[in-house]
């Protein structure tokens, strides 16, 4: 395997999961969305989603904020400061990756 | 759709989350046609104000409903998501209006070709929402350019109150296809409501 496959294997995996992937790029574009529309965005279950935003949460890439309106629970999530950076930089990863993988010919390969 | 084209849609769907609740704006602009139907003699004049009751409870329940199914987002501060489409379409707006008081009396209506004009920008401008203004555009141009009012002119789009509706009803094409979006981009039925 030569670059930029081996760099493609090397990826964040916890920032490159489908799931996580949507959860942080869709988190990148507002201030804060609430667990609701988070479920909706990914068709994850209750449970799954938990799961996923607490693996987020305890790496520092997500800040999650529970309070009432009402009588009705809600819970916010956001990306930190630190998810922001880490968000864009996977992002850019990607991109940089694509555009060398469509240039890339087997004839680089090393013998 | 690769991965990476559904990655955008989600992140243009969630940065622009409030101005597609489509069903939210549909009743007000359902009411502005209506009132140009009245101004113009076509319905009658009580129509407008119960019209305007129904426009406020349907929006109120339309908003309501977004925010039970669809959940909810806090849009960055200072950004252009509320402002992305209200500072175009007033822009719009004026220039028809100019382009209105010229009173130019052609067989082809110049104001329906800047309407259909920027809903073809709008088009290029903001792809996920481009079928439907597409289709406003080109209906729009057809419609302009066929001379409705016979070879001397004036063109029927040309009046006041029929461009106003038909800019109505390009507006009220894009808030379904809006809704449409946030229906294709946030099934019902994934996930389960709280």
């Amino acid at each position: 395997m030569t670059a930029p496959f081996e760099e493609l294997a090397g990826l964040d995996k916890l920032v490159h999961e489908p799931a996580r992937l949507a959860i942080t790029t869709a988190l990148s574009a507002c201030h804060e969305a609430d667990f609701l529309f988070l479920q909706r965005l990914t068709g994850l279950s209750k449970g799954n989603l938990s799961a996923h935003l607490g693996k987020l949460e305890a790496a520092g890439l997500v800040a999650i904020t529970k309070h009432f309106a009402g009588k009705r629970p809600q819970t916010w999530i956001s990306l930190t400061e630190t998810g922001r950076q880490v968000t864009d930089a996977h992002w850019n990863r990607l991109d940089d990756l694509r555009r060398r993988s469509r240039a890339w010919a087997p004839e680089d390969t090393p013998p | 759709m690769t991965e990476q084209a559904k990655l955008k849609r989600i992140r243009y769907v969630t940065a622009h989350f409030e101005i597609l609740q489509g069903l939210a704006v549909l009743p007000a602009i359902l009411w502005c046609a209506l009132a140009m139907g009245w101004a113009a003699g076509w319905v009658d004049g009580w129509a407008p104000l119960a019209g305007a009751f129904v426009a406020v409870a349907a929006t109120g329940a339309a908003v309501v409903h977004y925010r039970r199914v669809y959940g909810q987002v806090r849009p960055h501060a200072g950004g252009t998501h509320e402002t992305f489409l209200l500072w175009p379409s007033v822009g719009l707006f004026v220039v028809v209006s100019l382009v209105h008081a010229l009173e130019l009396g052609t067989p082809v209506s110049p104001e329906g070709l800047v309407l259909a004009g920027g809903a073809l920008a709008g088009a290029w401008f903001q792809r996920p929402l481009a079928p439907a203004l597409l289709l406003a555009g080109c209906v729009g141009a057809v419609l302009s350019l066929v001379p409705l009012g016979g070879p001397d002119g004036p063109h029927p789009l040309s009046d006041t109150e029929t461009w106003i509706f038909a800019f109505c009803a390009g507006t009220a094409l894009l808030a379904i296809w809006s809704h449409l979006l946030l229906r294709r981009t946030l099934p019902p039925g994934r996930g389960s409501a709280r």
